[in-house]
């Protein structure tokens, strides 16, 4: 997947090949923990849009499309090396590609449900049906659309008694984002910070 | 979902201490996270070497296959070749870098595929008819 052309970062404010490497090889441990937890949770977060797509897909896109922007022409990412930390730019390439990911599959639902529905048949007795009621969907994971769903339930019950940890979650699923959870809704940087950290600290012993 | 892409960016802006605090909280490892981790952006990045280098030798297979089938209007005979070729490289001694490498600056020593090839790159180039003079430098 490529920048759209409107704003393509101009090759001489990209990071090189070589910049590319050198920024992959001083990545921290802390980094590179981030990079994981922050795909893990993406990937948890599209549910069955991720496609069977897992954590570790999600970073080789990131960093594959890196290379290809690094390369100046058409294709991939290209890192603006000076405005924008190597972590962070991984970090919206993950983004974008996981949003993309959701796109695509909701793309993909709308077309077979129409599909679906230009496909119905009526039966002798009136009953109608179409193909989907009728055949087993092999690439079905209802596993994955289980653990979304579980996850809010699992969330909503174990904060249940934190009241910061429920502000957070009841206005992201609203959403608000966390500066305007703090500006509307009387919650300080330092009270919202703690409860998305009791909050990954949960999930995380999920993942 | 709304609430897991908050949680990721969350941990993105995290200060470091507070990370540390979530591994030594979860009993991970953070060297075995991380040498994952780095084995997984070693593997991408060798994975798009590779796929690089095939795109490249593909290229240069169509090159060399469309060089191989397309007709020259060359002399029939490999005596006349060497005199076409010869006879190119005194009038524009300048064309010699362009076509012949180190292995083939002995005339003597090149092959009859060798002249037919170096013939072949000359026209492509549109280079064998050039006039004796260089017209611009």
């Amino acid at each position: 997947m490529n920048e759209s052309r409107g704003r393509r970062i101009p090759i001489e404010k990209m990071a090189t090949a070589a910049e590319v490497r050198a920024a992959v090889e001083s990545l921290s441990a802390v980094d590179k923990y981030r990079l994981k937890k922050f795909a893990q949770m993406r990937v948890l977060g599209l549910g069955r849009a991720a496609m069977r797509r897992d954590y570790k897909v999600l970073m080789q896109e990131a960093i594959t499309s890196t290379w290809e922007g690094a390369e100046g022409g058409e294709r991939g990412r290209r890192w603006q090396k000076d405005r924008v930390s190597f972590t962070d730019h991984l970090f919206g390439a993950m983004r974008s590609i996981s949003s993309h990911w959701l796109e695509s599959y909701e793309r993909q639902e709308g077309d077979k449900e129409r599909l679906d529905c230009e496909m119905a048949i009526e039966d002798e007795d009136g009953r109608i049906s179409t193909p989907v009621e009728r055949a087993v969907d092999p690439s079905s994971d209802p596993f994955r659309a289980l653990v979304a769903n579980e996850m809010l339930e699992a969330l909503d019950k174990h904060f249940e008694g934190d009241e910061d940890a429920q502000i957070v979650l009841m206005a992201r699923k609203d959403g608000l984002t966390v500066p305007e959870m703090i500006a509307q809704l009387g919650l300080t940087q330092e009270r919202a910070n703690a409860a998305l950290q009791r909050i990954r600290y949960f999930v995380k012993g999920i993942i | 979902m709304l609430v897991m892409n908050m949680l990721a960016d969350s941990l993105a802006e995290a200060p470091e201490s507070e990370v540390l605090e979530e591994v030594r909280q979860g009993h991970e490892s953070l060297l075995d996270e991380s040498n994952e981790v780095r084995a997984i952006l070693g593997n991408a990045g060798r994975d798009h070497l590779q796929r690089k280098l095939r795109e490249a030798r593909q290229a240069y297979e169509a090159a060399r296959s469309q060089l191989q089938q397309t007709e020259y209007d060359l002399p029939s005979t490999t005596s006349e070749r060497r005199n076409l070729l010869y006879s190119v490289l005194t009038r524009r001694p300048d064309f010699e870098a362009v076509v012949m490498t180190t292995q083939f600056r002995d005339f003597k020593n090149l092959t009859d595929d060798d002249v037919l090839s170096l013939l072949r790159q000359l026209k492509e180039l549109r280079l064998l008819d050039a006039p004796a003079e260089p017209t611009s430098k």
